[in-house]
């Protein structure tokens, strides 16, 4: 474990530090891990409002773990992690890390020792960025900032608190991870996304239920839980949907407390949960316009077409055929 | 007629001035227009990042001429706008002789230098859907200078022009203004998401400015009279797909052009070569009419004047990806 500390956090200079002890080139503030000890890329950025933003998509040989100690407390951090790894070849810890801490969205703040696992074999992806309250103000105006502050980040900072990474971050986060951009305005690329990110946490956290009221609180291990149940739910939309019975003997939980636990957590009901992620699946798999109306409702589990866009026009009012018109506009509405 | 003159480029002031001038009250930064001029409303943001806009979503009543009269200030306007005036205004817009010369701009996305007048005209019935963001030349310089490509777009925007970079609203464009307006989100967090949508829209804008740059066609420099010209030979390339497209040197005649001037000017303000909008639109047209379900596949073959079905079939697979039956058995 290395340890580093900083005044405030400083992503670009975290990227020096770890291409030093990577024995590793930087171009920019992107490092491409060499061959020695794994593979994959990491790049931090200084945004234009001054966030500071780390991405990277990397599977290492060994473990390796880095402390950041941050002198000022004054800032937040947003992590979106992702563990993906083939179970069977995997050494326990491997396993440990897929198993707790698949797909989830972190956050906390400089108080806290921030710290940074590559776990061995496994490869992590992911994006976090740290932000203060005037960032957040200039975001959201500063009413809504210190809503934020006073009725949710206290909670979020005192549970050791899971997120979901839900599908509807996915998107953006696909958009981060990357190791080169297309687009000419890179850094507002960039920022653009980090924002996006940052708005749907937070609106996301609004929509909750249990997020002020105390009165029925989650163990640790039944968030785990749920969100182990998340993830099978919108893993897979080839395969039917997995029953409430299974669901509830894979948690360990009565059906009425999974039903009610998972609601209160993610807002709506289990259903409606695996519905609204597989339509939002349909849609980035229409945006990438590499795929046709027929192959994407086959890949979210339609064999039937017509409810596909009956489902899809549910969701987003419009039919699928009006939004993969290629960069086609629907002018007339005969 | 209502005619309505301003220069303001602080849009807190311009909106009350609005509602001066309708006679009517703003509530919470927002004017709602009276039931005999019209019915939505336009509504100011004033945002963390320091930008002003005005989102407007109505209807209007009866004939409004908005004129944006020129000031020798660096303030640029980006609008965004999805304007539908009804099949009837046009007939009544013929007589009319101001209609067509001002309003050369309808849905549209473009930037606008306060240096030049701006008209937009609105016949009974016009529907306006948009955003238009106002920033002065200092916030648009500092908003370019963290990019590389921020030097070669502010030397773009040093021409002497009244409009830059005019482009039709497209899904994306509709898509990001539609959560604008429609957003259902805490009453709180709707600064942050307005802004954050602003700023995917200018985020787009100029990339799409820089796209067309590095293919060189800004070096094109179109008056108004050009601008319109085109609107107009667009219009009747689209308005009958039964019949054969003019050639060229027919436009070109038409527009009173050189062919290759048509062609640059034409790729300048759509994006796209002559012909390829007129099969983009021609598809479009075709694909609206399936969608309807009121017409055969070869109703809609002749209807957009292909004489072969299976030459049809293949020029709508290479545009949708999909045959135009499977829009039927759906």
């Amino acid at each position: 474990m290395t340890s580093i500390e900083f005044e405030r956090p400083d992503c670009v200079e975290f990227i020096r530090l770890l291409s030093d002890s990577f024995k590793a080139k930087l171009s920019g503030n992107l490092i491409v891990v060499p061959p020695a000890i794994g593979s994959g890329y990491i790049w931090a950025e200084k945004l234009p409002l001054g966030m500071e933003v780390l991405v990277a998509n990397v599977v290492m040989k060994h473990e390796l773990a880095y402390t950041m100690f941050v002198n000022s407390h004054q800032y937040f951090n947003l992590q979106f992690n992702e563990y993906e790894a083939d179970l069977k070849k995997l050494n326990h810890t491997a396993v440990k890390y897929v198993q707790q801490f698949q797909s989830a969205v972190k956050i906390s703040n400089t108080a806290s020792p921030q710290t940074l696992v590559f776990p061995e074999g496994v490869n992590l992806l992911t994006v976090r960025f740290f932000f203060n309250k005037e960032q957040l103000g200039q975001l959201m105006g500063n009413d809504a900032m210190e809503e934020v502050l006073t009725k949710y980040f206290p909670y979020l900072l005192k549970q050791d608190n899971l997120e979901p990474l839900a599908t509807r971050y996915r998107e953006t986060l696909n958009d981060l991870l990357v190791d080169k951009f297309e687009s000419p305005l890179r850094l507002n690329f960039i920022q653009n996304r980090v924002f996006l990110l940052l708005e749907k946490f937070v609106i996301q956290l609004s929509s909750r239920k249990d997020i002020t009221t105390t009165k029925e609180k989650r163990t640790y291990d039944e968030t785990l839980r749920l969100i182990h149940i998340e993830s099978l739910l919108v893993k897979n939309f080839l395969l039917p949907a997995p029953t409430i019975d299974e669901l509830s003997r894979i948690s360990a939980m009565s059906p009425t407390k999974l039903k009610n636990d998972f609601k209160r957590m993610y807002g709506i009901p289990i259903y409606s949960y695996r519905q609204k992620n597989r339509m939002l699946k349909a849609k980035s798999l229409l945006l990438m316009s590499k795929y046709t109306i027929q192959e994407v409702g086959r890949m979210v589990g339609f064999t039937n077409l017509s409810h596909f866009a009956k489902a899809f026009k549910k969701e987003f009012k419009i039919l699928p055929s009006e939004l993969s018109a290629k960069d086609g506009v629907l002018i007339y509405n005969t | 007629m209502l005619k309505f003159e301003y220069n303001h480029t602080d849009y807190a002031e311009l909106l009350k001035d609005f509602a001066r001038y309708f006679n009517c009250k703003l509530v919470d930064n927002t004017l709602f227009l009276p039931p005999h001029i019209g019915d939505g409303y336009m509504k100011l943001v004033e945002l963390p990042n320091g930008l002003q806009g005005i989102i407007s979503d109505y209807t209007v009543h009866q004939k409004i001429l908005f004129h944006r009269t020129k000031i020798n200030k660096d303030y640029f306007t980006l609008r965004f706008d999805e304007v539908y005036i009804p099949d009837d205004a046009n007939d009544e817009q013929a007589d009319n002789e101001i209609a067509p010369d001002i309003n050369p701009i309808r849905s549209a996305v473009y930037l606008g230098s306060a240096k030049f007048d701006w008209l937009f005209f609105s016949t009974k019935g016009t529907k306006v859907k948009g955003v238009n963001i106002i920033f002065s030349k200092d916030w648009l310089e500092t908003f370019l200078s963290v990019e590389s490509v921020g030097d070669l777009i502010k030397k773009y925007l040093s021409l002497k022009m009244s409009a830059f970079n005019y482009e039709p609203m497209d899904m994306e464009y509709k898509r990001i203004l539609a959560e604008i307006i429609n957003s259902s989100v805490d009453p709180s967090f709707k600064t942050l998401l307005i802004q954050n949508r602003i700023l995917l829209l200018l985020e787009r804008f100029f990339t799409s400015i820089y796209n067309k740059m590095s293919n060189m066609h800004f070096d094109v420099k179109l008056t108004n009279d050009d601008i319109n010209t085109i609107k107009q030979i667009a219009k009747d390339l689209v308005q009958d797909f039964s019949v054969e497209p003019h050639s060229i040197s027919k436009l070109a005649k038409m527009a009173a052009m050189s062919p290759s001037k048509l062609k640059i000017s034409f790729k300048e303000i759509y994006n796209l070569p002559i012909y390829t909008y007129f099969q983009k639109h021609r598809m479009n047209k075709a694909k609206a009419m399936l969608l309807s379900k009121k017409y055969s596949v070869r109703d809609v073959t002749i209807e957009v004047g292909y004489s072969n079905l299976s030459n049809f079939a293949k020029a709508f697979k290479k545009s949708f990806d999909q045959l135009p039956s499977d829009l039927l058995n759906r």
